[in-house]
């Protein structure tokens, strides 16, 4: 990329490189402070908006700035009860934009009530969860705004110069790379659930709330909700959260041999899932994915059977506390971050470690 | 169908024209190199605005959830944004469809659950993957495609001017680095496994297990205790 021959050099700027870096145009001189999006659909706030705010209060620390909760909802017990769950998880102030039409999420109604609570008090970065919500409203704020969207960011950091830098892995390859919003405002990030730490909560923590009107009557929106179709608990896929997770890749060789997976897995009383070649492949479903593509785990145990580490699936297992890698191939990537490798093949030592661990743990629960 | 791309791009649409589709246009232009999300739906916006007029404004326009390479679901939202069209992202079945009335009702995948969600024509709708049976081409279809011409339209046949918009100049985001994931600081502890048979491998993998985290045997004895 090059200026305009005419143009005025770039002031040298630490860190930066000529040509990358240039002036904010003035308009968004003003532009101050952190914000967070905090989903509150059905009256729960969803854990990933939590996260980041932990992830934000990082941020705003490092830019001596406030951070602020952003709460969309349509009534005011919602506003209130989503704006503490903020406050304890380290907003300093939330901003609550509270109207029936924003009861249900709809594309048309936070879009309008988020592109005006910007405009109106312009921050300086703004993040959402890469969940359905947070995809589907990113998208239409950022093109609104006409400004940068980062999508399902690995890391967020201010570099040297102030500014968000935003890594996630390049599309379709083996390599991360960072991205900069650098002339347009608000810096916009998504982060999926489960790839930032959960902050501690801080009880009685309180900050300021800011209320914004929003002028939109039900009449004048043009999609309506007309039901909402809870899925049942046990639809709900637990992977994201689960302590102990037993994974597959193309290492299995076959569908049939996913059921060592689930073996071993329902040993320890854990969860399953599978790299993306399975879903491609047909021999898992889509919400057992694990990878940048599907769930981020964090889990205490993570048992990668036959899986070759590629970055996206890496992204989306590095949180967990021991990472246990099988594969027959001493130079996979995965043996880069895993914790505990073993060459081998995993058909045969699934099921060896299936029966280890049953003896093991009724040996011992017998003996104690 | 519609793609923006390089021109090896072709390929994908001729493929897609086997399965029974009427049309295709592929997009190219080297002004679009290095467009970000933003200036892709800038690109494809206009170009929609031109297919709208060339051959008809489309009802419906589908894009699918996500492409596979960036997995971003930006782009979708920004056409649909750009064109005054009304949003349905996530759309896992298609209820019903009212032309007379300019209606369409989709069952939409949200939080916890499904959103029957109703709206108005024109509509940009992006797909879940699974969802739809593949539709497999007749033979009539394979031979039409072989012989298809894929339209070829440049920034300009487009009728985009404004070039700004477009590729870099037209990209908010700016890649400012690339590197590779670097390896753990501690290396990966390899369980040695010469002359070990599975099972003995086993307790060797469930022994180093329970040394790097002791309080996880506690957590599994808890577990088959309740069992």
């Amino acid at each position: 990329m090059s200026d305009a021959p005419n143009a005025q050099p770039p002031k040298p700027a630490a860190g930066g490189r000529a040509g990358t870096k240039r002036e904010l145009p003035e308009r968004f001189k003003a532009y101050k402070h952190v914000w967070v999006v905090v989903e509150c659909e059905h009256g729960a706030v969803h854990p990933v908006s939590l996260e980041l705010l932990g992830e934000g209060r990082k941020l705003a620390d490092k830019r001596g700035v406030e951070l602020a909760g952003v709460v969309l909802s349509g009534d005011s017990i919602t506003a209130a009860q989503t704006a503490a769950a903020a406050f304890e998880h380290g907003a300093d102030l939330v901003y609550t934009v509270t109207a029936p039409v924003l009861a249900h999420y709809r594309n048309e109604t936070y879009t309008r009530a988020m592109t005006d609570l910007v405009n109106t008090h312009q921050p300086e970065i703004l993040l959402l969860g890469a969940t359905n919500l947070g995809r589907d409203l990113a998208g239409s704020v950022a093109t609104t705004l006409r400004t940068g969207l980062t999508a399902d960011c690995t890391e967020l950091a201010i570099d040297d110069e102030g500014s968000l830098a935003a890594t996630r892995p390049t599309f379709g390859g083996s390599l991360l790379c960072t991205i900069l919003t650098l002339n347009y405002r608000p810096q916009m990030a998504t982060v999926r659930p489960r790839v930032m730490a959960m902050p501690a909560r801080e009880p009685g923590r309180w900050g300021r709330i800011v209320e914004h009107p929003l002028d939109l009557a039900e009449e004048d929106v043009v999609t309506k909700v007309l039901r909402f179709i809870a899925d049942r608990e046990s639809d709900k896929a637990q992977l994201a959260y689960a302590d102990i997770v037993v994974a597959g890749g193309l290492g299995l060789r076959s569908a049939e041999n996913f059921q060592l997976v689930r073996a071993l897995a329902e040993v320890l009383g854990g969860d399953y899932g599978g790299s993306r070649p399975l879903v491609q492949k047909g021999w898992i479903t889509a919400d057992r994915q694990i990878g940048q593509t599907g769930k981020t785990i964090r889990p205490k145990l993570y048992i990668a059977a036959g899986i070759s580490g590629a970055i996206q699936h890496r992204v989306g297992v590095e949180g967990a506390d021991t990472i246990v890698a099988i594969n027959s191939d001493p130079n996979a990537p995965i043996f880069d971050f895993a914790h505990l490798g073993v060459v081998a093949d995993a058909i045969e030592l699934l099921p060896a470690l299936t029966r280890a661990f049953q003896a093991h743990l009724s040996v011992n629960r017998l003996a104690g | 169908m519609l793609t923006m791309g390089p021109p090896m791009a072709e390929d994908s649409l001729r493929k897609a024209l086997t399965y029974g589709a009427d049309r295709a246009v592929l997009l190219t232009d080297r002004a679009f190199a290095g467009s970000d999300t933003l200036a892709t739906s800038f690109a494809l916006a206009a170009a929609l605005d031109k297919v709208g007029r060339e051959f008809g404004v489309p009802p419906i326009v589908f894009t699918g959830k996500q492409t596979i390479d960036g997995d971003t679901a930006q782009v979708g939202p920004g056409i649909a944004k750009r064109l005054g069209l009304n949003q349905l992202t996530y759309v896992a079945r298609i209820a019903d469809l009212d032309p007379a009335a300019g209606t369409i009702t989709v069952e939409r995948r949200a939080e916890g659950g499904l959103q029957v969600l109703q709206t108005r024509l024109p509509v940009l709708i992006t797909m879940l993957e699974g969802v739809n049976e593949i539709r497999r081409g007749s033979l009539d279809d394979a031979y039409r495609a072989a012989r298809a011409q894929v339209v070829r339209w440049s920034a300009a046949d487009a009728g985009i001017t404004d070039l700004a918009s477009c590729g870099l100049k037209g990209s908010p985001t700016i890649v400012k680095k690339v590197f590779a994931p670097q390896g753990r600081a501690e290396p990966v502890r390899q369980v040695p496994t010469i002359d070990r048979s599975a099972d003995e491998l086993a307790a060797d993998v469930m022994a180093a297990i329970f040394q790097t985290q002791p309080a996880l045997e506690e957590d599994l004895l808890r577990f088959a205790a309740g069992q």
